[in-house]
């Protein structure tokens, strides 16, 4: 059990205790997102239509595509179907159920499960759309594994952002138009970062190294992570 | 009222570098070497035209082709047609060992005004047929080239006259990142406080932000105008500085749909460090990734080295301070007039209007 004997030889426990419970807290947090998508299914099957449509629209558009316009077209695809799939975060937050939250929960351990959860859906959304372009039109990219890197990253920072950029425009009443307008530049920086990463990928030179440019959506994902970490509680109480 | 000094200083300040600026001359420049290329091994003669050069004034002038510091060449004759035109004659000896078959020169001509005119890559050297040249390359320290004299903004081909512009389009840059960091600062204050004074103060701050940055992408499109030849050529900076009035664009949008006046502003509030944060990556990360048509480009913006001499910081740092002063007093204006209107409709003085 706990050591009794040194005065400090308990903290060690009590804090990976905390750690565990905060943890555990999140990932209960996950599940039950993942739960209320999956058995309310509109959502999700909606945004799979989204995806779906969009993809086919696209290609049945534009015939023949090449590298350079894949690349962007990939990108625009992604920014539309992660905005539609992440802005949304708030909505079933609502009512009673926020009431709830609010007094169950710390705000900063509801953010960090939110993150997590749009993270890996953003990455979801982005690997289908890959995949499903790659079955329609020959796929462009050269390195595979970079690219899952890339748009791994690339994910991260979507998430990041559109998670915090959600719980403001979730503040007004036109939420949804807000939503996108308010997104829609913040997340430039990042787009721009992503067609440069993944232009390597296909073998379009762009100059530098795509290291630096790792290093560059970090530097942006800690700036962003920090600041909605300090400034999600000002949002999230009433 | 009490007195605040710092008003009367932006006027001053600014009027300083309105006439600075505007009226102290460019100095001693050389628009064009013809031809701009050679052979080497026999004689060459060139056309100079220079720009505020006064050559009739003096007696005897040097005229240098300069390789690097230690393969330099004077001219063996000139002739002055006119205080703007010089011709030259130069005795080519082939390029020095361990240099490429083909160089380019640089132009050196002193005295041409008040001090020294010079062209990096004026003539394109090409290694001839090797006629016979009793010249040889000699070190640049045989020659005392002295440095420009008295009061004058650098020449610089392309810019020329255009360089003015360093004070009103970068100084309003400048101006309205400090304005926005203030806005930005204010922001914090309110979620500190829960004070509206702040948030209001945010809102004036981010409004006068706003003009100034738009301003600044004005007097930066008739300069590309001019420079440019285009006035929008997409350029990684110009898209940016649009990016960046779009998220600020965004925060007044917000503002006004949301209704409760407590969440609008701790919204805002939370959005403003959110935009300002933004903007760091947007101007000083992403453009350094690609090629800018900017001065002083392929990666650095042009702040310090050859861009921004002396006498040009004499007026370039004390404009920055005007426009940022200037925009605190319209700014302060701005928040009286809001908190009036705020006053106002909280007691429902306007409908009449």
């Amino acid at each position: 059990m706990l050591n009794r004997q040194g005065g400090d030889a308990g903290f060690v426990p009590i804090a990976y205790l905390c750690v565990v419970k905060e943890l555990g807290l999140i990932w209960s947090l996950i599940r039950k997102d993942w739960m209320i998508e999956w058995r309310l299914k509109y959502a999700l099957s909606g945004l799979m239509l989204y995806l779906i449509t969009l993809v086919f629209v696209v290609v049945i558009s534009f015939q023949e595509i090449s590298s350079p316009v894949w690349n962007v077209l990939f990108w625009i695809l992604f920014l539309f179907v992660g905005m539609n799939a992440v802005l949304k975060s708030y909505q079933q937050e609502s009512g009673y159920r926020k009431y709830y939250l609010q007094q169950l929960i710390d705000p900063l351990t509801l953010l960090i499960s939110k993150t997590i959860y749009n993270v890996v859906l953003l990455f979801i959304c982005a690997l289908l759309i890959y995949g499903m372009l790659s079955i329609f039109i020959t796929s462009p990219v050269r390195d595979v594994w970079l690219f899952l890197g890339t748009i791994a990253a690339v994910s991260v920072s979507f998430g990041i952002c559109l998670t915090f950029i959600s719980i403001i425009a979730n503040q007004a009443a036109e939420s949804a138009t807000l939503a996108v307008i308010i997104g829609f530049p913040v997340l430039l920086p990042v787009l721009i970062t992503g067609v440069r990463m993944s232009a390597f990928t296909i073998g379009m030179s762009m100059g530098g190294e795509i290291s630096g440019d790792f290093t560059i959506l970090l530097a942006i994902d800690l700036l962003l992570m920090g600041l909605s970490l300090w400034l999600f509680p000002f949002l999230w109480k009433d | 009222m009490k007195l605040e000094w710092w008003k009367y200083l932006s006027i001053v300040i600014l009027l300083y570098t309105l006439l600075f600026g505007m009226l102290v001359p460019l100095g001693p420049g050389i628009v064009e070497v013809s031809p701009s290329r050679a052979t080497t091994g026999a004689q060459r003669s060139f056309d100079v035209w220079g720009y505020n050069t006064r050559f009739k004034d003096f007696d005897a002038i040097n005229v240098v082709l300069k390789l690097d510091d230690e393969h330099c060449l004077p001219a063996a004759d000139y002739s002055v047609e006119s205080d703007y035109h010089l011709k030259a004659t130069f005795d080519v000896p082939s390029m020095p060992e361990g240099m490429k078959k083909s160089e380019f020169a640089t132009m050196i001509i002193y005295p041409a005004g008040s001090g020294t005119a010079i062209l990096p890559s004026a003539v394109s050297l090409q290694d001839g047929e090797g006629g016979q040249v009793s010249t040889h390359w000699v070190p640049e320290d045989d020659f005392t080239f002295e440095r420009i004299t008295g009061l004058h903004f650098p020449y610089r081909n392309i810019l020329m006259e255009s360089i003015r512009n360093t004070y009103f389009h970068v100084a309003l840059w400048f101006a309205m990142m400090f304005i926005l960091g203030a806005s930005m600062v204010y922001s914090i204050r309110y979620l500190r406080s829960g004070n509206l004074d702040w948030d209001l103060k945010a809102s004036a701050y981010a409004q006068v932000g706003i003009v100034i940055g738009v301003m600044g992408i004005a007097t930066g499109m008739i300069w590309a105008a001019n420079t440019w030849g285009k006035a929008w050529s997409w350029d990684i900076k110009q898209t940016m500085a649009a990016v960046a009035l779009l998220i600020y664009l965004a925060y007044f949008v917000l503002r006004t749909s949301v209704e409760d006046q407590e969440k609008r502003a701790r919204t805002s509030a939370a959005y403003n460090i959110f935009a300002f944060a933004t903007l760091i990556p947007l101007l000083y990360v992403v453009p350094r990734l690609v090629d800018s048509l900017h001065p002083g480009s392929g990666g650095n913006p042009a702040m310090g080295g050859e861009d921004l001499d002396n006498t040009m910081r004499l007026v370039f740092y004390p404009a920055i301070i005007g426009w940022t002063l200037l925009g605190a007093w319209v700014s302060q204006l701005v928040f009286r007039f809001l908190k009036v209107q705020h006053y106002a409709r909280s007691k429902n003085l306007t409908e009449q209007y």
